[in-house]
C-alpha cells in the first residue's frame, strides 16, 4: 500500500513537471499552430535566470518566479515579433525556425554562462520532507504540485474569463472574422507567445533545484512536452493536464517495473500509436472539416 | 526533348560529380582527405533526406535513425573483425566482456559476414521505413504529425541503444573498429581508396536519384507534395508512393551511416541523436530543400565551413549558424540555391520600376 | 440501363443529414446537371461518389460494379473522375506535367519507376490542349494561369484521365461570360463520349448544356426532368420560394 501511494506520488511529481513545460507549448501550438522547438530553451533560460538571480542578486527561488516569468516572457515576445510572426502561413517552417532559435539561445548561454553544470539551492523551508500516513514526502515536490495547480487555474481563468482569453479563442476559431470584428490578432499572438514562454521559464525555475542546469537541458524537455500536447489534443488546457497525469503515472509505473529508459520507450510507442489511431488526441472531439 | 531547367540540372550534376571525383588530385594530405570524405558522407545522408522532404513533402525529423542504424550495422561487423585482438574470453567484443556478457547474442551472429552486414546496413533502415511508412501513410497522417512520429521513432531507437549497454556499448557505442576489407581492398579511412568509396557512393546515389526524380514516379512524388488528395483522384495510390520515397531515403541514409562508422572508426548513440537529425534538416534547408544537389551541397558546405574553424571559435560558429539558418527559413525558404532566382527577379523588378519612373517623369515634364 | 447508380445514399455530420436516402442514376454518355439551393447536398453527393466522404448508408454502382467500399484511388481507377469547386491542380508543376500526371492509365509503381512522364499519351494531350486552348501554356507553371485557364486545366486533366464518368463541381464559378461560353462549348463537344455530372448554379449555363436536370432539396431528390419540365415544376418552385423561381438561383 505504501509503495502504491508513493508510486502515485512519484507519478504526480513527474506529471506536474511535464505539465509545467507542456502547458505553455500547448497554448502556443493550440492557438497559433506554431510548433515551438525553442520551448525547451525557454525552460533552460528560466533555469539559468533563477541561478543568476540567486548567485548574483541573492534573490531566492520563490520571489524569483515572478521575475523569471517576466524575463523569459519578454524574450518570447521579442522572438514572436521578430521572427515567428512572419511564418504563420508556413506552419511547418516554424519547426525549422524555432529549432534555429533554440540553437542560438543554447549557444548564447554557453558562451556567457559557461558549459559547466550549475546548481540552484532550495530555501530551507522547502528542502525538508514530511511524513504523511507513514510515508515520506519531499516538501519541494509538494510545492511544485501546488504551484502547477495554481498555474493551471490561472491559465484557465485567463483563457476563459478575461477579455484577452475571449479574443484569443476568437482568433483561434477564425482569424479573419476576428480581425474584421476589430481584434488586433498581431498583439494577441505576441502576448500569447510571451505567456507560453513565461510559463516555460517558470517551469525552468522550478526544476532547477532538482535537475542539473546546463545549456542543453531543454532538448530533453521539448520532446516529452510534445508527446503530452499530442496526447492531450490541441487547444485544451484540461486535456493537457489529463495527458500529463497519464504520462506521469505510466512513466512512474513502468519505471518501477522496468527502468526509466524502457519506461520512456514504452510511453513514446504508446503516443505514436495514439497519433496513428486517434490523431485528434484523447480529449477532443472530431469535427467536420 | 530537353528544356532549360533539365539542362541546368544536368550541367550542375556533371560539374559536381567531376569536382568530387577529381578532388584527390589536389589534396595529398591524408587528414584533409579524411575530413572531406566525412563531408561527402554527410552530404549523402542529406541527399536522402531531401528526397523524402523536398521532393515528397515528408518532413522526417528522424532521418538520423536510419543513418544511425546503418552505422551500427557496419560497426558491429567491423567490431567482430577485431576479435580476438580487442577481446577477452570466448571471442567476444571488449565491451561485452566488461559487461559480463558470456555468449555472443544471436543478433550479432550474422555480422560475422561482410555481405550480410552491408545488406543489413541498407536493408534494416529500408525495412523500418517501409513498416513505419505503412503505419503512418496508410492512415493518411501528414504534416506536423509525421514530424512528431518520426521524432518519437528517433528518440525510441536512441534510448534503446543507450539502455541495452550489454549488447550495444551504451553511451560509448561501439569503438575501436577494424578497417573494412572487401575483395582484397582495404578501406583505410585516411586513404584515397576510402575517399573514392565515399565519393563514388555519393555520385552514384546522386545520379540515381536524379534520374529517378525525372521518371513518371518522380513526377508523382512532386505532385503528392503539392496536393496528395488530387493525386488520389487521379487513381494513384498515394501512400504506396510515399512509402517508396521514404524507403529510398532511408536506404541512402543507411549507406551513408555505414560509411560514417568507417570514416570515424566508431558508432555511438549521437549518430541517432535529435541534434544530428535536426542538423540534417538544417543543411537540407540551407542548400535548398527542393533540389537534391543543392541539399547535398548545403550539407557539404556547412560541414566544411565548420571543419575549417578553430576549436575555440566553434561555439560562436554554432550561434552564427543558428542565426543564419533562421534567416534562410525567413527570407530564402528555397535555400541558397534560390539566390540566383531572387537576384534575377529583383533585377527584373528594378528594371520595370525604372521604366515606370522614367515614363512618369516624362509625362510630368510634358515630353511623353 | 443506368451507368452510375446510387441507392439509399446517406451521410450525416454530427446528426445533420446532408444527404438523406438519395436514389440517383445517370445513363452512359449523358450530361446530367445537378442543381439545388445551398445545403441541398449537391457537393456532398459528389464527395460521396468520388470517395472523398464516406457514406453512412447506401450503395454506389458504377457500370454494374459495386464501388461502395473502395478508396478514392480505386474509384478513380474504376472510372470516376472529379473536378473540385476550388480548382484543384498542381500549382508547383507546369501545365504539361499536370496533364502528364492526369494520363494515369498506369498507376503502379513498378511501371512508373521505369517510364518517363512524356513517354505515353502524347497524342491525347495534344488533342485535349487543342480542345481547351491551352497549347500555348504547356510550359507555364500552373500557378501563373488565369482563373479561367486553371479551370480549363482541371477540365483537361479530367478528359485526359479518360474517366468513364466525370463529376464536375461548379466548373464555371468565377468565370467571365466569355469564359463560360467557351466552357459550354467544351462540354457540348464532350457529350456522347463522356458521361458527365455537373453541379451548377448558373442557370444560363445549365440551359446551354443540360439534357436532364436533377434537383436536390435537403439531401433528397426533389425532381428530375428536362429544363422545360423543371422550370414549371410546382415542387421545385416551392422549394425555391422567395428567390423568385429557379432562374435566379
Amino acid at each position: 500500500m505504501e509503495v502504491f501511494i508513493s508510486q502515485i506520488f512519484t507519478g504526480l511529481s513527474i506529471a506536474s513537471i511535464l505539465l509545467l513545460v507542456a502547458l505553455g507549448l500547448a497554448i502556443i501550438y493550440g492557438s497559433m499552430g506554431v510548433i515551438n522547438l525553442a520551448h525547451g530553451e525557454f525552460v533552460m533560460l528560466g533555469a539559468y535566470a533563477t541561478w543568476f538571480l540567486q548567485q548574483y542578486a541573492g534573490i531566492g527561488l520563490i520571489p524569483s518566479l515572478v521575475l523569471v516569468f517576466l524575463m523569459v516572457g519578454s524574450i518570447g515576445w521579442v522572438i514572436e515579433r521578430g521572427i515567428v510572426r512572419h511564418l504563420y502561413h508556413r506552419p511547418l517552417d516554424t519547426i525549422l525556425a524555432t529549432w534555429g532559435i533554440g540553437i542560438m539561445l543554447q549557444q548564447l548561454v554557453r558562451l556567457t554562462a559557461g558549459a559547466e553544470l550549475r546548481y540552484v539551492e532550495l530555501p530551507e523551508s522547502l528542502s525538508r520532507s514530511v511524513d504523511l500516513l507513514g510515508i515520506n514526502f519531499s516538501v519541494y515536490r509538494l510545492f511544485i504540485l501546488l504551484v502547477t495547480g495554481l498555474l493551471i487555474l490561472l491559465t484557465w481563468l485567463l483563457l476563459m474569463r478575461t477579455e484577452y482569453g475571449t479574443k484569443l479563442r476568437a482568433i483561434t476559431q477564425n482569424r479573419e472574422m476576428a480581425e474584421c470584428s476589430g481584434i488586433d490578432s498581431q498583439r494577441i499572438f505576441g502576448l500569447t507567445f510571451a505567456f507560453g514562454a513565461g510559463l516555460a521559464g517558470v517551469a525552468g525555475s522550478l526544476v532547477a533545484p532538482i535537475k542539473s542546469v546546463s545549456p542543453d537541458m531543454g532538448t530533453h524537455y521539448v520532446v516529452d512536452a510534445f508527446m503530452v500536447v499530442v496526447l492531450g489534443g490541441v487547444g485544451s488546457v484540461a486535456g493537457t493536464a489529463a495527458a500529463s497525469g497519464i504520462l506521469g503515472e505510466v512513466t512512474a509505473g513502468m519505471a518501477y517495473l522496468l527502468n526509466d529508459t524502457l519506461a520512456k520507450v514504452i510511453v513514446f510507442i504508446a503516443v505514436v500509436m495514439l497519433i496513428r489511431f486517434r490523431p485528434q488526441g484523447l480529449f477532443s472531439q472530431l469535427v467536420r472539416k | 526533348m530537353m528544356n532549360s531547367k533539365s539542362l541546368r540540372t544536368l550541367i550542375g550534376y556533371t560539374i559536381f560529380s567531376a569536382a568530387v571525383l577529381l578532388l584527390p588530385l589536389l589534396i595529398d594530405d591524408a587528414y584533409t582527405l579524411n575530413k572531406f570524405s566525412r563531408y561527402l558522407i554527410l552530404g549523402l545522408a542529406t541527399l536522402g533526406l531531401s528526397l523524402a522532404w523536398g521532393y515528397t513533402g515528408i518532413l522526417n525529423l528522424g532521418h538520423a535513425a536510419f543513418f544511425g542504424l546503418g552505422a551500427y550495422c557496419m560497426a558491429m561487423y567491423l567490431k567482430l573483425q577485431t576479435v580476438p585482438v580487442h577481446t577477452g574470453t570466448g571471442g567476444l567484443p571488449d565491451f561485452m566482456v566488461w559487461n559480463n556478457v558470456e555468449q555472443l547474442p544471436w543478433f550479432w551472429e550474422p555480422f560475422h559476414w561482410s555481405y550480410l552486414a552491408i545488406t543489413a546496413g541498407i536493408g534494416i533502415p529500408v525495412l523500418l521505413a517501409v513498416m513505419l511508412g505503412w503505419f503512418v501513410f496508410r492512415a493518411r497522417i501528414a504534416g506536423v504529425f509525421v514530424a512528431i512520429i518520426t521524432l518519437a521513432m528517433l528518440v525510441i531507437i536512441n534510448l534503446l541503444l543507450i539502455d541495452q549497454q550489454r549488447y550495444t556499448g551504451g553511451f560509448n557505442g561501439i569503438t575501436d573498429l577494424a578497417w573494412l576489407t572487401i575483395g582484397g581492398i582495404e578501406f583505410d579511412p585516411y586513404s584515397k581508396t576510402f575517399y573514392y568509396l565515399s565519393a563514388g557512393s555519393l555520385v552514384v546515389c546522386l545520379l540515381g536519384t536524379g534520374i529517378f526524380t525525372h521518371t513518371k514516379a518522380g513526377l508523382i512524388l512532386q505532385a503528392i507534395r503539392n496536393d496528395p488528395d488530387r493525386v488520389r483522384f487521379l487513381g494513384y495510390d498515394v501512400s504506396a508512393y510515399q512509402i517508396l520515397a521514404f524507403a529510398l531515403s532511408a536506404g541512402i541514409a543507411g549507406l551513408a551511416g555505414m560509411l560514417y562508422a568507417m570514416v570515424l572508426e566508431f558508432a555511438s548513440p549521437t549518430f541517432v541523436g535529435v541534434s544530428l537529425s535536426l542538423s540534417m534538416v538544417i543543411w537540407c534547408a540551407v542548400g535548398g530543400r527542393g533540389s537534391l544537389l543543392a541539399a547535398t551541397l548545403g550539407a557539404i558546405l556547412v560541414n566544411a565551413a565548420q571543419g575549417s574553424l578553430s576549436e575555440n571559435f566553434l561555439e560562436t560558429w554554432q550561434l552564427i549558424l543558428g542565426g543564419f539558418f533562421v534567416l534562410i527559413v525567413l527570407f530564402l525558404p528555397k535555400g541558397l540555391i534560390s539566390i540566383g532566382e531572387l537576384i534575377r527577379w529583383r533585377r527584373k523588378r528594378t528594371d520595370r520600376v525604372q521604366v515606370q519612373v522614367l515614363s512618369s517623369t516624362k509625362r510630368a515634364r510634358g515630353i511623353s | 440501363m443506368a451507368y452510375l447508380e446510387t441507392k439509399g445514399l446517406e451521410v450525416s455530420f454530427d446528426g445533420f443529414k446532408a444527404v438523406d436516402g438519395l436514389d440517383f442514376s445517370v445513363n452512359q454518355g449523358e450530361l446530367r446537371c445537378l442543381i439545388g439551393a445551398n445545403g441541398a447536398g449537391k457537393s456532398t453527393t459528389l464527395d460521396i461518389i468520388s470517395g472523398k466522404t464516406r457514406q453512412s448508408a447506401g450503395s454506389i454502382l458504377l457500370d454494374g460494379v459495386d464501388i461502395t467500399d473502395k478508396h478514392e484511388h480505386h474509384r478513380a481507377r474504376a472510372g470516376i473522375g472529379r473536378k473540385f469547386q476550388v480548382p484543384s491542380i498542381f500549382s508547383e508543376l507546369t501545365v504539361r506535367e499536370n496533364l502528364q500526371l492526369a494520363y494515369s492509365k498506369q498507376t503502379s509503381i513498378r511501371h512508373n519507376i521505369f517510364s518517363w512522364p512524356g513517354s505515353a499519351g502524347r497524342e491525347r494531350i495534344e488533342e485535349v490542349v487543342e480542345l481547351t486552348g491551352l497549347r500555348d501554356r504547356l510550359d507555364t507553371q500552373a500557378s501563373f494561369l488565369s482563373h479561367g485557364e486553371t479551370q480549363w486545366l482541371e477540365i483537361s486533366m479530367l478528359i485526359i484521365q479518360d474517366s468513364k464518368i466525370i463529376l464536375m463541381d461548379e466548373p464555371t464559378a468565377g468565370m467571365t461570360i466569355g469564359e463560360t461560353q467557351k466552357t459550354a462549348a467544351i462540354f457540348n463537344s464532350l457529350k456522347g463520349h463522356h458521361t458527365l455530372v455537373v453541379v451548377e448554379h448558373d442557370m444560363t449555363f445549365v440551359r446551354e448544356i443540360a439534357e436532364i436536370i436533377t434537383v436536390l432539396h435537403q439531401g433528397k431528390l426533389l425532381a428530375e426532368g428536362t429544363v422545360g419540365e423543371i422550370e414549371i415544376n410546382p415542387r421545385v418552385q416551392e422549394a425555391y420560394l422567395g428567390s423568385g423561381g429557379i432562374s435566379h438561383a
